[in-house]
């Protein structure tokens, strides 16, 4: 062996050394807070590192209030780098708080004005739109004789006292947007009257927005206040539900991604909210939602209503998130201890 | 003194909280000597030994062993063997590795170290229980091994606390005679804490009879039994009748209306009140041609002993009844009944004296 | 005398040397001591006073006195929580202890058949976590429920499915304090009943039921607080009857509103040290009550009392195992009520919320790191407070916090260990949001028993080994290692299992404290639950309660078998 050989194999050496601790040290970490269905997040982070595998995605998943409480009580010492897949209004809430970055991320101006925040320098971006539906569970509803519901007005009928089920909007990002369009669509006062109604036929609040309509599928409940996604889901995975979309028309909330103001990896989060709004995403999003930020990718979604578009309302987002909190404290003095105001 | 003195207490006191423990103890132990610490249960005997075995600390005073002062040494560097009233035998050990504990760090070889546990099992009487475990033996073996475990490292000194209380009557009776043989074979200096007064009459050469704190006495077995310096001893060793009397002249006692004569009271002054004591067996009774200390008594009850017969006696003008220990031959020729009414004779050269009131 | 020494001056007293009179031996164990002492206190003492504090502090951290107690009084949901939590609470024990009464006599003084069985059977809700009962009540009385028609109208999900699910889970251990209180019954005492001729219900008033006395005091207070401390019952099947724990939970999870939270814990600090303090005084009077002459008692044949009560036996475990079986029935059915047909589809865990099959995992390794150095710690720490001579003031207070865990329910604890560990300015905040923390948490959480149980063993031993070694001048810790660790070991087995199911089971202290790669199985089973995957939620219970099952079958082969084999020197 030359000495000539030697330095060029150990050169070589050095070269694949240097390769591979440089792709070891890029591998990032970011801590990403989220409330997109647990079922999804390892479809998420899997299609996320099938182009960027240098990036890795940690999870913290709960429900939308939870995520938002605890994002701001971590205000002064901030944990998470990336918000992907949170309500809108709780990213407004947040943005007021000042706690997020403004990014315009690449592709920003390809996508529907609904789901863009309008401000010039932008702080959140929308994924898709998550819309509220009724899951009614055919054979218990029979049993009980209980007539199919149309409308939210319907839901008001003494016949149901007791046989529904809707989520805690303390808590959950689903029982939030079901209140505020309630409040839009029935006026402020009209929107409280109603609520006064429709809470002497609830049996209870859950915790969670998939919860009510996972009890209807199991027949706990005939009747659950939920959301389309779900409402889908469960029906395909065989459950007796028909799935009601009222007719005074659907609150919805988008999903939406934001960077968190002080993170570390500034980059990093970057690539991931550009990619969050990447025609592959939202591709990934329609799996599961009819509607989506990117116009013309949408294919209509199982058990979804064709025009689901048209049947949500004209949501003031700026109107929820600012009164976000007042509604809540409302919300919670009114009817959060059931057995209180019966 | 012949023999060099090995262990030496100085002022010891020992306090616990308020309770004084141990008041001003001095002591010296001569190498090879058997001590026997004896009193009643709080006396402090187990305090002093604890002390000497430095499980305890004194609150003052100071301890040479072998001109060392060790008042202060950590249990470690002392030099001593120990053996418990539980015997503290390790039961997840066999007898051989129980013996060969404190071999181990000793830096003995495993060869020296199995020859050691042989010799020493030997020496107890024991060879061949190498594998055994202690749950396995009875009372007394446990206990031999535990003195064998003590002597493995040949100990300067061996501690002894109550080994034998919680053995059975005979096997104590035996092992005393055993424990005191192996003591004098190896000449290992020996302190043993003890509330058995025959115990420690049978084995110690030097007696330390402990009260409340304080050392009552020290001396051989014979002169603590015959000489008992104060009435506490004269009660803990040994059985003893106690008389209130008051000094009425040289050599004379006044005692319930009886003039008494006795010996030794040149301490006491006259009108002093004072304590008059005979052991059972000197009371005496057929008395032909003997005119001092007779006194009249009525049997009140009688006890047989087997090799004797105790009698209670009621004392003419005595208030107390006295015990009289009688011998089977005495007793035969005598021919004592209850009720019966008898001459005794407390000798004089016998009479106890010590000073104050009962 | 010419014995006494009198001729030599006495040596003047040489100084101690710098050590003391301690070994270098002795210092070093003292120092581990040490150790320990600071590690309780951190662990333990730090993060309770850290809440206390902040009870009295607003989100600013100033300081505003009792304000925080006068908001939770004027709010009403959250002050008629109290009377909630009382009711269910005084219910749930007036029920166990009136049954663990019963089901203990029948053990105890009866001569029913198949005693061993239903020492098993009694026990086993030990093993599940308290959800598991819950998720079971919810297919036997929920509205799909089998059983549904047994409620007439009334809903489970409220009151009567908390004291159902809450009577399951606090029963076993109830029923172990009172099988202690009756064993320890003096049979002289009846002898001399029966031949002063008092009648059988005589007997029992004057005899059985004084005697008994202080362990059914002791369970209604153990009881009580188990029940006023714990959500998981309340928040599977309590529907909208909001209990005290459950507004800890919503304040602290739902709305991050950690004043308030650590407000209502320390509300719920109350009954807890209550009933703490009432269970000192108690086993100082009962210790007083025994006498070790004591003689065991044989059961007279009662044919009538004997059926009656074997037929009570009977129905207390058909119970315990019927909800036990539905749970696992309902893990197995694939999608209740519509499609019956049995399948493992809601052990899938990873397409839930929860955490996935690695939460399993997490837990399993959880355990395993409490067991283990649980263990460790809390013998050897144990060992040197029975052990090592001296550190009088450092062992007073090495108690004081060993004991002071009994008093502080799960839920407490893990809101202080936010409190305390997550503090931006604490060193030690590195270690919130890792396992290390959910290790730290759930060996403080269950500190009290196990070094109560150490310390029993230990005390067992002969006082005297460590003299007897320091004699033969062997370190102490060569000592522990020979002798006292060997003859102890059936203790470090109970305390390595007691440590490994209640890891698997617990979740009140870890709730607050896991992170997204350290879920847990058991805080799994909330969150499936609350996400409305109710048969995955029982199917990880069932999960957790076959590997409490298997750590106790392990625990029982090496207690039983191996030990037996392996240390002959126990057997005569």
């Amino acid at each position: 062996m030359t000495q000539k050989t030697l330095i060029k194999r150990l050169a070589v050496l050095a070269g694949i050394a240097t390769v591979s601790i440089a792709a070891q040290a890029a591998k990032t970490e970011l801590t990403v807070y989220t409330a997109i269905e647990a079922e999804d997040l390892k479809k998420y982070a899997a299609r996320f590192n099938q182009e960027h595998p240098e990036i890795k995605i940690n999870w913290v998943r709960d429900s939308t209030g939870i995520v938002t409480a605890k994002l701001l009580a971590e205000k002064s010492n901030p944990q998470a780098d990336v918000v992907w897949g949170l309500a809108a209004t709780s990213l407004m809430l947040l943005k007021n708080e000042g706690m997020l970055q403004s990014y315009k991320p690449k592709g920003y101006d390809a996508l529907s004005p609904k789901f863009k925040d309008l401000y010039k320098e932008p702080v959140w971006t929308g994924m898709d739109a998550w819309i509220a539906a009724i899951c009614y569970n055919t054979i218990e509803a029979g049993k009980l004789g209980l007539p199919k519901p149309t409308s939210w007005a319907d839901l008001t009928n003494p016949v149901y006292k007791d046989h529904i089920i809707m989520p805690n909007p303390n808590s959950s990002g689903t029982g939030f947007l079901d209140v505020s369009s309630w409040l839009q669509i029935f006026g402020e006062d009209g929107g409280w009257d109603y609520m006064d109604g429709l809470h002497k036929n609830i049996s209870r609040y859950t915790h969670s927005g998939s919860k009510p309509c996972k009890l209807a599928a199991a027949g706990e409940i005939p009747i659950g206040i939920s959301f389309a996604f779900r409402a889908a889901k469960s029906k395909k995975s065989g459950a007796p539900l028909d799935i009601v979309f009222p007719t005074e028309g659907l609150g919805w909330d988008m999903e939406a991604t934001s960077i968190v103001k002080g993170t570390k990896k500034l980059d990093a989060a970057k690539t991931l909210v550009d990619w969050t709004i990447s025609k592959t995403a939202n591709e990934m999003y329609n799996e599961g939602y009819a509607v989506v930020a990117m116009p013309g990718i949408a294919k209509p979604v199982e058990f979804f209503p064709e025009n689901a578009e048209s049947l949500m309302i004209d949501n003031d987002f700026e109107w929820s998130a600012a009164n976000r909190t007042e509604i809540l404290a409302k919300w919670q003095k009114r009817y959060d201890s059931k057995s209180e105001s019966k | 003194m012949s023999k060099q003195t090995y262990l030496e207490l100085h002022n010891i006191h020992q306090m616990f909280g308020t309770h004084q423990a141990l008041k001003d103890v001095s002591l010296n132990v001569d190498e090879g000597e058997f001590v026997c610490f004896l009193g009643p249960s709080g006396c402090g005997k187990t305090s002093l030994l604890r002390i000497i075995a430095g499980l305890d600390t004194p609150t003052s005073g100071a301890i040479l062993q072998a001109e060392k002062n060790i008042t202060h040494s950590p249990i470690s560097q002392r030099d001593f063997g120990i053996v418990f009233q539980s015997y503290a035998l390790f039961p997840n050990l066999s007898v051989a590795d129980n013996i060969a504990y404190g071999l181990v760090s000793k830096k003995f070889s495993a060869n020296d170290r199995r020859a050691r546990v042989t010799e020493l099992l030997a020496t107890v009487g024991m060879s061949g229980s190498e594998a055994k475990y202690p749950a396995q033996l009875s009372g007394g073996q446990q206990q031999r091994v535990a003195l064998a475990r003590a002597l493995a490292t040949s100990p300067g000194l061996l501690l002894l606390d109550e080994p034998l209380s919680a053995l059975d009557a005979r096997v104590r009776a035996h092992l005393r005679q055993e424990i005191k043989q192996l003591q004098e074979k190896l000449g290992v200096t020996t302190i043993m804490v003890t509330h058995d007064q025959e115990e420690a009459l049978t084995m110690a050469d030097k007696i330390v009879v402990m009260n409340q704190g304080v050392i009552e006495q020290i001396g051989s077995p014979q002169d603590v039994y015959a000489h008992p310096q104060s009435p506490f001893v004269a009660e803990f060793v040994g059985e003893m009748n106690f008389l209130s009397a008051k000094v009425s002249g040289t050599g004379q006692m006044q005692s319930g209306g009886l003039t008494l004569r006795c010996d030794q009271s040149s301490h006491l002054m006259f009108g002093d009140a004072a304590q008059l004591a005979i052991r059972p067996e000197d009371v005496r009774f057929h008395i032909a041609g003997e005119k001092d200390n007779l006194l009249n008594a009525k049997v009140l009850h009688l006890e047989f002993l087997g090799s004797r017969v105790r009698s209670l006696l009621h004392l003419e003008n005595h208030e107390r009844p006295i015990l009289a220990d009688i011998s089977m031959n005495e007793m035969s020729r005598l021919n004592l009944s209850q009720g019966q009414t008898i001459t005794c004779q407390l000798p004089h050269d016998r009479l106890h004296v010590f000073g104050g009131a009962a | 005398m010419s014995e006494l020494v009198l001729t030599r001056p006495a040596p003047t007293i040489t100084k101690r040397p710098w050590y003391g009179r301690r070994s270098l031996d002795e210092w070093s164990l003292g120092g581990i001591l040490i150790v320990g002492v600071l590690g309780l206190l951190i662990c333990v003492v730090m993060p309770i006073y850290t809440l206390l504090s902040k009870s009295v502090e607003n989100k600013d951290g100033q300081f505003i006195g009792l304000a925080n107690f006068a908001k939770f009084i004027e709010t009403p949901s959250l002050f008629s929580s109290i009377s909630n939590s009382l009711f269910i609470a005084l219910l749930s024990t007036v029920i166990v202890t009136g049954l663990s009464f019963l089901t203990a006599y029948a053990i105890s003084r009866t001569r029913i058949p198949l005693k061993g069985f239903f020492r098993i059977v009694l026990v086993l809700p030990i093993l599940a976590p308290s959800l598991l009962p819950a998720i079971s009540l919810v297919y036997l009385f929920g509205n799909q429920g089998i059983l549904k028609e047994v409620l007439m109208g009334e809903s489970i999900y409220g009151p009567i499915g908390i004291v159902i699910g809450s009577c399951f889970w606090t029963f076993p251990h109830a029923l172990m304090i009172m099988l202690t209180a009756l064993a320890n019954t003096d049979a002289r005492l009846y002898e001399s009943a029966e031949v002063l001729g008092a009648s059988p219900m005589r007997t029992f008033f004057t005899v059985t039921l004084p005697a008994a006395k202080y362990g059914i005091i002791s369970v209604a207070f153990v009881v009580f607080t188990l029940v006023i401390t714990d959500f998981g019952v309340p928040k599977v099947i309590g529907g909208q009857f909001n209990v005290l724990a459950t507004d800890i939970y919503k304040q602290v999870i739902g709305q991050q509103n950690f004043e308030m939270g650590a407000t209502v814990s320390v509300i719920l600090l109350l009954p807890a040290i209550l009933t703490f303090i009432t269970d000192r005084w108690l086993q100082r009077r009962q210790s007083a009550l025994l006498t070790s002459k004591a003689v065991p008692w044989t059961p007279p044949v009662r044919n009538m009392i004997d059926k009656a009560f074997f037929a009570l036996m009977m129905l207390v475990s058909a119970i315990i195992l019927g909800v036990i079986a539905m749970a696992v029935y309902a893990s197995l059915v694939t999608f209740w009520p519509y499609n019956l047909s049995l399948s493992f589809k809601n052990y899938n865990f990873d397409l839930m919320d929860g955490g996935g099959w690695d939460s399993y995992w997490n837990s399993i390794q959880m355990a395993a790191y409490t067991a283990l150095i649980g263990t460790g710690f809390i013998f050897f720490q144990s060992y040197l407070v029975a052990k090592l001579a001296g550190f009088k003031l450092l062992k007073f207070f090495f108690h004081l916090f060993a004991i002071l865990p009994l008093a502080v329910p799960g839920l407490v604890l893990g809101l202080a260990y936010i409190f305390f560990f997550n503090a931006p300015n604490n060193p030690l905040n590195g270690i919130y949001g890792t396992m290390a923390i959910l290790v730290v948490c759930t060996i403080s959480h269950f500190y009290t028993v196990c070094h109560l149980t150490a310390t029993t063993a230990l005390k067992q031993i002969d006082p005297e080994f460590e003299s007897v070694s320091a004699s033969l001048k062997v370190p102490q810790i060569i000592t522990f290692w020979r002798v006292s660790l060997p003859v102890c070991m059936p203790a470090v087995l109970d305390i390595a299992s007691y440590l490994f199911v209640n890891a698997m089971t617990t979740v009140s202290a870890v709730v607050f404290l896991y992170s997204y790669n350290t879920s847990l199985a058991s805080v799994a089973v909330l969150n499936m639950d609350d996400a409305g995957d109710i048969a995955p939620a029982a199917a990880m219970a069932v999960m957790i309660m076959l590997t409490c099952m298997l750590a106790r079958l392990v625990h029982w082969l090496l207690g039983n078998v191996i030990l037996q084999h392996t240390q002959h020197w126990r057997k005569r």
